[in-house]
């Protein structure tokens, strides 16, 4: 599509970025740096040769980075899915850049991270700066034993069109491009989506629908579904520059620079040579004038000086904190930006966030296909992830006030902040230009089974994987997270006697495909069905002593933990989780 | 120097930014900065110690303007 909005428009459009909306010259470019845009084809369905309407388990519209995500695991989980995008290429520009760790994480349990991972860059020290002055710099540690760095910076057009590459390989996964939904109605027992594509219009049913749609979703607007939140104020330039400026690779961020007085500007090194700049401009500014050529090279001119560049892309932005006031409407869920908007300076939240409620929803939908689970497990998306969301338009809220001051009294604390940064030690913690995103914790949740024993915080009931090397029975490295994999998993720790053990995993295995994980301590020799803490790494992060045991669900985050294995409390775990503990008992 | 500068363990600074913002939400310019001065008269109450005033007004001392840093 070579529309002039990117994500806006009243299209359906797919790809999740950045929480706002895109405007202005930002057309789709055919290459990128060294990147050439694909071209998926279109390629009629049945429902157009035969005009029946088919139904199906899951349809998930949108075909950008959450979408894509979603439709992986919910095939790879052997549930029928069509994917729905009204697009045949992957993002305009590098919107969303800095994919986290958690993120990488859930790539990699789809099979999908290698190539990003090739193709990512990292960047480990940023630099703040105050008109000439150099106000902080700061590194960013890989934590412990991580196969990814904390940011992996990589374009979304790279990391859909690597996304693209593991769904085109996936038999249970029907990807349907130039495919827009124009309707959508839902009844108690299935949804019902008019699609409008190149040779025709057809309908399609649906068990369930994930919407990963945008910030704009058709699917929000053919629901009748209100978005609530706010547009900001502060409107920034966002381009894509090739350049073989030999600058550090580091992130830098001016506050009222010598070369661009009054403003802002973040500098950001990806693959290819390419820069991703952004510029805040004056709220009145048109987009037709800050998207100006002469104007959008005479800024960059200024910011790299005698190197030669090029602009691959450009676009204007304004950021939005928005947010649905459910993210389950009957049998739809929305996720990423057709759910939740925040401001691009939010420390990259908007497509991680995205992929991470992409990894929330699709396990359930998955468990209540498969009869494994009671449709009741479903409720839990929403009181999962929208808390999550909400915090993270908080903190973006946060950064986004402190760069973009709004008044007298705003620009004065901002300035005294800036004044005392090189002052005074503490001053520079007020700094705020983008708290990256936290790890990501699902407090209170429904399904976690709460603490009864003795623990520390860290690896509490919610908590994501912290994935981290082992020692395999053969002696060679493996990986925590691989050996959990996406069933239920439950994972004891130490030389502890586990009595009855088939009788439990019989029965286990009767709710849900659980797997066992047993880890010896630092220092054992590797041994069959065990693997070793080599680095010490689980230990410290889990608490774990002799008999710790812990459940994780199948998006791999914890589900309960105890001090001891016993078989009773942890198939009375699982089935809590599922809602099955009526059923069965 | 009696004026502790060191980061305090017990704020969350984003929290304390977003309070002093609050200040001037519903706020004229005059009235915004009314309740802040209040404010520093408030702490510097608490605190009762010259001392760690003067070095506290020793740091500002030269602090320019926006406007005053540029001409």
């Amino acid at each position: 599509m070579t529309s002039e909005k990117i994500s806006a428009g009243g299209n359906t459009s797919s790809q999740s970025g950045l929480g706002g909306d895109f405007a202005g010259r930002s057309r789709q470019p055919e290459k990128l740096g060294g990147f050439t845009y694909p071209k998926y084809p279109f390629m009629a369905p049945p429902e157009i040769k035969s005009g029946e309407t088919r139904h199906y388990p899951v349809v998930v519209v949108g075909g950008g980075m959450v979408g894509l995500t979603a439709a992986i695991d919910m095939a790879r989980k052997g549930v029928r899915c069509v994917l729905l995008d009204d697009n045949d290429t992957v993002s305009a520009g590098s919107r969303s850049i800095a994919q986290a760790r958690r993120t990488m994480d859930i790539w990699s349990r789809l099979g999908c991270s290698k190539p990003m991972s090739e193709k990512g860059v990292s960047w480990s020290r940023g630099h703040t700066h105050h008109g000439a002055d150099t106000i902080l710099s700061f590194e960013v540690f890989a934590e412990g034993g991580s196969r990814f760095p904390s940011f992996t910076s990589l374009a979304q057009y790279y990391v859909e069109h690597f996304l693209v590459e593991r769904a085109e390989r996936l038999y249970e996964l029907d990807l349907r491009w130039l495919s827009r939904v124009v309707n959508l109605r839902q009844n108690d027992d299935y949804v019902e989506l008019d699609i409008e594509t190149p040779e025709g219009t057809y309908s399609v049913r649906a068990d369930w629908v994930i919407a990963a749609d945008g910030a704009n979703s058709g699917v929000r607007d053919a629901l009748g579904l209100g978005f609530p939140g706010d547009r900001l104020k502060d409107r920034f330039v966002i381009a894509d520059v090739l350049s073989d400026a030999d600058f550090p690779f580091e992130r830098n961020f001016w506050f009222d620079p010598p070369f661009y007085e009054g403003n802002s500007v973040l500098r950001v090194p990806q693959a290819d040579s390419i820069w991703r700049i952004d510029w805040q401009i004056d709220p009145e500014d048109t987009s037709d004038r800050a998207l100006d050529p002469e104007v959008v090279d005479s800024r960059l001119r200024r910011i790299f000086g005698d190197n030669s560049f090029k602009v691959e892309w450009v676009s204007t932005y304004t950021s939005q904190h928005r947010l649905m006031d459910s993210f389950r409407h009957g049998r739809v869920f929305f996720a990423g930006d057709a759910a939740h908007q925040f401001s691009p300076f939010g420390g990259g939240r908007g497509g991680n966030s995205g992929v991470q409620d992409a990894d929330n929803i699709v396990w359930k939908i998955a468990a209540v296909v498969h009869g494994k689970a009671d449709a009741g497990i479903l409720d839990s998306y929403d009181a999962e992830r929208r808390p999550i969301a909400r915090r993270n338009i908080e903190d973006s809220s946060k950064s986004t006030a402190f760069i973009t001051p709004q008044n007298a009294h705003s620009q004065s604390l901002h300035d005294a902040v800036l004044k005392l940064a090189t002052r005074v030690p503490f001053g520079k913690n007020y700094v705020n230009t983008g708290r990256f995103s936290v790890w990501p914790v699902l407090e209170n949740s429904p399904l976690s089974v709460p603490d009864g024993d003795e623990f520390a915080d860290a690896g509490r009931p919610g908590t994501p994987s912290f994935d981290c090397p082992v020692l395999l029975a053969n002696g060679e490295k493996g990986w925590f997270n691989e050996l959990i994999g996406d069933e239920f998993a439950l994972v004891i720790y130490g030389d502890f006697q586990v009595t009855e053990k088939d009788d439990v995993m019989a029965r286990l295995s009767e709710i849900f495909p659980t797997r066992i994980v047993r880890i010896a301590p630092k220092g054992s020799q590797p041994s069959e069905g065990y693997v070793v803490d080599d680095g010490n790494y689980f230990a410290e992060q889990y608490d774990a002593r002799v008999g710790t045991t812990y459940m994780f669900r199948p998006d791999q985050h914890v589900l309960a933990r105890w001090r001891s294995f016993n078989a009773k409390t942890v198939a009375d775990g699982l089935e809590s989780a599922l809602g099955k503990s009526e059923a069965t008992g | 120097m009696k004026l502790n500068t060191e980061p305090a363990k017990t704020l969350e600074v984003d929290d304390v930014y977003a309070k002093l913002l609050a200040l001037g939400n519903g706020r004229s310019d005059p009235d915004a900065r009314c309740a802040m001065s209040a404010l520093i008269l408030l702490l510097i109450n608490h605190i009762g110690d010259p001392d760690v005033l003067d070095d506290a007004l020793q740091i500002v001392s030269d602090f320019p303007s926006r406007e005053a840093a540029r001409s």
